[in-house]
């Protein structure tokens, strides 16, 4: 709902939202409800204040058993087909150790999370001169969270309702409580200077900010309900109730300068500087000094271009150099996510004091005095002196519009370097006893090109509107061009030279054909057990006359090789939007075009780790004597030997969606007007409809090709929109 | 007007000069967490501290220990042993910066044998931080003595497994270069100083300590357990200076015996009292526990009762044939042995500890379910000889985490024994000493006394050219300690490596035709189990024989820590 009287005007909306869960017997809910306002008045000519407010509530109510690993990713692994999920007398099958998900799903308790985020922002704008504004804005964000969790014990019965046992993992009942509070603002002040002499145009901006947030997190464990069926932390029975609490905050300031100046809209020229520090780092590193210059050339203001103005109505050349900081190394706001995957942030809600040694308390798993040890640990080593990484980035490109603003887009290519990223240091020797603390030891390097396309235009006499954009991005695989940390070119860890994601493996060369075959080839080093027909033959490459991984370093990885990388390549995106007459379209795809991806678990391989994981559907098509043009090799548990990465198992995991797809329809006018309505329109959308893709349905890409992960809807839902 | 709006610009300007550098902004320390600045400042804080070394404690708790000897033959061959381990390239460490420590068994023995050094360096950052406590002398070395203990245990481990290893014994940085790339310490050196630490432990820990928590007897039976070690060692390997050694562990265990304070558990029920020692749901207050892990029900649990019972583990033919008869002579000699042409004829007439710690006919598996056949081609067991120390029949004991029996840390039979050897070994085992270690153990199972002017050496021993005391008193050790870890450490010490090369270590039990045809009757698939000429289980059926190769009685040294450091050397033969 907006509106407004004269100098005031206001923007208020209520969302709610519900999604049940996948499972039927988790019986998952989730609600989120987002009221805003919004409210701004030009109090002056020269004052304007603001102020936005924001609060989503979220409400998840989930079963417990996540708690205890045996939540939804569990489920598809651990019920055997040949199990009744109930006994004929209703009571639910399963026993013991190999307890039926679904019973622990439905019985053993609820994890409810109840979140509050508050945003409120005060904003004010004053003008006091001409050309001159002053922008002061403070926001304060209080996000509160509520999660309890309780493990409720359960019977399990056998045969004709006997009684077998209470199921023990959930057994003494108990119930967990975290409530955490999170309070951050932020204040962010600046001046602009704008102003045009005669064909010179500049403007200047100077401002500071600076951030705040600290971090509390109360937690309970009570063991012993006094009735498992209220679980309440402060009805029980435990006579030794955990708490724990964690209290963190973390302060960054920052100043910054800009200067923009533009010479008859031909020649641009962009300088940028800012100095950051951070409560992160030791006094002696904790500031930041970085700067940025850009410089353009529209070339299609030039007099020698006045000739195709008709035709390229825009032409500009564009060049920078930038650096950014980042403290949070490299964690969030590091672009790379294989970066972050082998060098996790070292800052978390839990540890915002990376350069002061804390020794860790926990629980010795010996009795003392009849209760476990509380132990107090040595602190970790930290390294003398660290500091923020730099991103530095190397842009050219250009903008152009062609037929009347008909075709438009962009073209750039880039280089990125990522300097003195946090990683453990130089390896020392185990003497040291301790992990070798991070420090500014590792740079990165990757570049790549991006570019887009949109055509916009009429058609029928107008009455058909389209566009059609569509974007393609291309990033090289990242160098790491700086890393000392591994001597030894270990191929599990960065290598200088080499690129992240690189996978190595051995050269399939089919299966063995006999056992004898099989016998004369030394395949010890990748598992003990007897190589038998229908193993995986693999290519002796070093020609020892054994298979093996040698040292597993770069220069003697023994019979593997470099067989992929996991960095997608190629990504696009395409966006059509329709409307004739009353009815719109739009649609979105998007995907990848080239990526390896090496699945290495449980749902590849049958009976990856034991006699006990469930095969999945697609590992059935296996090598017997009769099936010798098997995909997967002879089935064997815990078979590890085959199960080495290798060439013929890297998948190809490029894949197109379609993101999106709305069709609607507005009510024609004439109609609405009846009911005193300006606009109604109703539409269906759906989401993930179709994909195309080589890669096996058990795995998504999008979800990090992560199978236990909670999967991506496929939706289709049906939409109301009313003006009044 | 215009004035107004200069000075609020002058002001804001101001402001953010004024706040480029704002240290006390940025000046932020933990609000929940320890630093050690504030810490070690009474003694709550020393034994907080200090408790964080008990997950390094060796745990008697069956689970597989001894599978890397002559006793066992797992269903899966120790590699050691088949010679097919391989260099490992990396150390692994379990670095103890988190919060609960592993105690699981896996890594029960092994903090010592990986080239990790967390648990030395928690030591020593102990040992220049504790002297900032308030508090007398007496009290602070009471910590001392339990970090001394706790360093000297884990540099004994490292002796063991690598021979020659790097002493550090103070705390070190990233910067310690001259330590971090030094040599290692010879062997005599480092064990020597090992000495002098477990010495301070033993003159400072109390009599009584906390309940729990190490005192003077469980320091005196570390002491005495890696004197003999040592002793042995240096005698048997042939680099002298023993006799300062096994008079070392003499003594310690002679101070315990001395004291009173334990005796070895007996009820007067010969046929019983052994096997029920070690499913015992309390060992504090046991009069033969010097020092027990405790498990108590809803606090800490354990797993073993059941995974004890899925192993596939078993006895070798070699271990089953060390049991002595009922008379007190060994098979070879007895006439009331009845071979083993059956598994009820071959436990006959046999030392009680046969039947309590093998299963056989009649043993209650879980609930009432008998063994009557052994459960050979199982994961029950291996062999046919089922391991059954620490096994009980409980369902209560089975089910997933909810063991509460308790384990041995240090128990008073390993003290007698060490001291019967000890004295043996310095030649000084008279009757009375025999009767003070030996017979209390006999007489807890009704065997016959051992006597020392009647023995008679055994014309199948593994020792041959042993004095025949000797070579009893390591068959006693070898059957009161079965399962509990020792063995593979008795090989070293004795430098007797050879064992395993006899084929009856790495053979099962008797399986004749006509045992055959009794599972068949019992519709038991035991067609896969593969026998040799003489019927008798072949447990590796693609080797005969394991061969012994010197190198063994080392571990190697990670490939990475030599590359990093020139001034480590590789373990001979590796």
């Amino acid at each position: 709902m907006s509106g407004g009287e004269g100098k005031t005007t206001f923007l208020t909306s209520l969302g709610y939202y519900r999604q049940d869960g996948l499972e039927k017997s988790a019986n998952q809910v989730y609600q989120r409800y987002t009221p805003t306002l919004k409210v701004n008045s030009n109090v002056a000519k020269w004052l304007t204040v603001g102020l936005n407010m924001s609060m989503t509530h979220t409400d998840n109510n989930q079963p417990a058993a996540t708690r205890i690993n045996q939540g939804g990713a569990w489920l598809y692994s651990n019920i055997p087909p040949v199990m009744p999920v109930y006994n004929p007398d209703g009571n639910f099958a399963g026993q013991g150790n190999y307890t039926n998900p679904l019973a622990v799903n439905a019985l053993s308790g609820r994890d409810i999370d109840s979140q509050n985020d508050f945003w409120t922002t005060g904003r004010v704008i004053i003008k006091p001169v001409d050309h001159l504004s002053i922008n002061v804005d403070y926001t304060w964000n209080a996000l509160n969270d509520n999660r309890k969790a309780s493990l409720i014990p359960f019977n399990e019965y056998g045969v004709n309702g006997t009684f077998l046992d209470i199921y023990p993992w959930t057994n003494p009942s108990q119930v967990i409580e975290n409530k955490t509070n999170n309070n951050y603002n932020a204040l962010n002040a600046f001046a602009t200077y704008e102003n045009k002499f005669g064909k010179h145009y500049l403007k200047a901006l100077v401002g500071y900010n600076q951030e705040y947030q600290h971090y509390i997190l109360g937690s309970t464990l009570v063991k012993n309900l006094i009735d498992p069926t209220l679980p309440a932390s402060g009805v029980n029975n435990d006579s030794k109730p955990q708490v724990g609490s964690v209290e963190t905050e973390y302060a960054l300031v920052g100043s910054f300068s800009r200067l923009n100046y533009i010479y008859d809209n031909k020649y641009l020229v962009e300088i940028n500087a800012r100095y950051d520090g951070t409560s992160r780092f030791q006094p002696n590193s904790r500031y930041s000094f970085s700067p940025s210059a850009s410089v353009g050339w529209n070339v299609s203001e030039e007099k020698f271009m006045e000739g195709l103005k008709g035709t390229l109505s825009q032409l500009k050349l564009r060049a920078s150099y930038g650096q950014l900081p980042n403290q949070l190394v490299p964690g969030v706001g590091s672009t790379n996510q294989m970066l972050n995957m082998l060098a996790p942030s070292i800052a978390s809600s839990g540890n915002q004091y990376p350069y002061i040694a804390v020794q860790q308390t926990g629980l010795v798993n010996y009795l003392m005095n009849g209760q476990q040890g509380i132990m107090v640990a040595a602190p970790a080593l930290i390294s003398s002196s660290f500091t923020w990484e730099k991103v530095q980035t190397k842009n050219f490109g250009l903008d152009y519009s062609l037929f009347n603003d008909k075709l438009n887009g962009s073209f750039d290519y880039f280089i990125t370097n990522i300097k003195d990223i946090l990683v453990p240091g130089q390896q020392l020797p185990s003497t040291l006893g301790a992990p070798v603390p991070p420090s500014n030891a590792a740079n990165v390097r990757s570049q790549g090109w991006e570019f887009s396309l949109n055509w916009r235009d009429k058609m029928f006499d107008d009455q058909l509107n389209y566009s059609v954009t569509l974007g393609l991005s291309n990033t090289s695989n990242t160098r790491v061009t700086k890393y000392n940390g591994n001597p030894t070119n270990n191929i599990n860890d960065f290598i200088q030279g080499q690129d992240l994601g690189n996978i190595y493996g051995y050269v399939n060369e089919g299966f063995y054909k006999t056992d004898a075959e099989a016998a004369a080839v030394d395949n010890s080093a990748l598992a003990g057990y007897k190589w038998l027909a229908g193993d995986i033959k693999y290519k002796d490459l070093n020609g020892d006359g054994k298979i093996n991984y040698g040292d597993n370093t770069l220069s003697n990885m023994g019979d593997k090789k470099l067989i992929g990388n996991t960095t997608p390549h190629y990504k696009f995106g395409f966006n059509l939007n329709l409307s004739y007459k009353n009815f719109d379209f739009a649609t979105f795809i998007q995907g990848v075009l080239k990526q390896d991806f090496y699945p290495n678990e449980y749902v590849f391989y049958a009976f990856r780790d034991d006699e006990y994981s469930i095969p999945s559907q697609m590992t059935t098509n296996y090598w017997t004597p009769t099936n010798t043009n098997a995909y997967y090799p002879r089935i064997r548990f815990a078979g590890g030997g085959n199960e080495q990465s290798q060439d013929k198992y890297i998948l190809n995991a490029a894949y197109a969606r379609v993101k999106q797809l709305t069709l609607g329809y507005t009510l024609p006018s004439a109609l609405t007007k009846n009911i005193k309505l300006q606009k109604i329109r109703v539409y269906v959308t759906g989401a993930n409809l179709f994909t195309i893709t080589s890669l096996n349905k058990s795995y998504d890409l999008e979800t990090a090709a992560n199978f236990g992960t909670y999967p991506l809807n496929k939706s289709l839902s049906f939409g109301l929109q009313a003006t009044f | 007007m215009k004035n107004k709006y200069i000075i609020y610009i002058a002001c804001a300007a101001m402001t953010i000069v004024a706040s480029c550098k704002k240290e006390s902004f940025l000046n932020r320390t933990p609000l929940s967490s320890i630093v050690p600045e504030n810490f070690f400042k009474n003694e709550t804080d020393l034994q907080l501290y200090c408790n964080q070394y008990y997950s390094s404690l060796t745990i008697q708790n069956f689970l597989r220990l001894d599978d890397n000897s002559d006793d066992k033959a797992n269903a899966t061959i120790n590699p050691m042993l088949a010679g097919t381990y391989t260099v490992p390239s990396q150390a692994t460490h379990n670095y103890s910066g988190g919060t609960t420590l592993d105690f699981s068994p896996i890594n029960v023995n092994q903090s010592g044998t990986d080239w990790d050094f967390s648990l030395i360096r928690a030591c020593n950052f102990f040992l220049i931080n504790y002297q900032k406590a308030a508090i007398p002398d007496a009290t602070k070395n009471i910590y001392v003595g339990e970090t001394l203990f706790f360093r000297a245990n884990d540099f004994w481990k490292k002796v063991k497994a690598f021979g020659d290893v790097p002493y550090v014994n103070h705390y070190i940085v990233d910067s310690s270069k001259s330590v971090l790339y030094g040599p290692r310490m010879p062997h005599k050196q480092v064990m020597d100083s090992v000495l002098k630490d477990i010495n301070f432990a033993v003159a400072n820990l109390p009599v009584t300590p906390v309940d729990g928590r190490l005192g003077k007897y469980a320091a005196l039976a570390l002491k005495a357990r890696i004197c003999l070690w040592e002793g042995t060692y240096r005698k048997y390997a042939g680099v002298g200076d023993e006799t300062i050694y096994l008079q070392a562990a003499s003594d310690a265990a002679e101070q315990i015996m001395s004291s009173g304070q334990f005796k070895i558990y007996n009820t007067g029920n010969p046929q019983s009292d052994y096997y029920n020692l070690f499913i015992q749901d309390e060992l504090k207050g046991n009069s033969e526990a010097i020092l027990p892990a405790r498990y108590l029900s809803s606090i800490l649990m354990n797993g073993i009762d059941r995974s004890l019972g899925e192993a596939a583990d078993g006895y070798t033919k070699d271990f089953a044939n060390s049991i002595l008869c009922s008379d007190g002579l060994p098979v070879s000699l007895s006439p009331l042995y009845k071979g083993d042409d059956t598994p009820d004829d071959e436990a006959t007439n046999r030392d009680p500890r046969y039947k309590q710690q093998i299963a056989t006919r009649g043993f209650d598996f879980l609930d009432g379910d008998l063994i009557s056949l052994p459960r050979i081609a199982t994961t029950v067991t291996s062999t046919g000889y089922q391991p059954i120390k620490g096994r009980s029949s409980s369902l209560a004991a089975w089910n997933a985490n909810a063991s509460t029996y308790d384990f041995f840390i240090f128990r008073y039979a390993e003290v007698l024994l060490i001291e019967a050897e000890a004295k043996a070994e310095l030649g000084q085992a008279t009757q009375t000493i025999i009767d003070n270690t030996i017979n209390p153990l006999r007489d807890r199972v009704g065997m016959p006394h051992m006597i020392i002017t009647t023995l008679v050496k055994d014309p199948k021993s593994n020792f041959p050219s042993l004095p025949v005391l000797i070579d009893e008193i390591r068959r006693e050790r070898r059957v009161e300690l079965g399962s509990e870890g020792f063995r593979f450490d008795d090989i070293k010490r004795w430098r007797a490596g050879t064992l395993i090369n006899n084929p009856n270590t790495i053979l099962g039990m008797k399986l004749t035709p006509a045992l055959r045809a009794q599972y068949a009757a019992a519709k038991i698939d035991v067609s896969s189990v593969v026998v040799d000429a003489n019927n008798y289980i072949r447990q590796y059926p693609s080797i005969t024989t394991r061969t012994w190769n010197d190198k063994m009685y080392l571990l190697p040294i990670p490939t990475q820590e030599l590359s990093l450091n020139p001034n480590l050397k590789q373990n001979p033969g590796w």
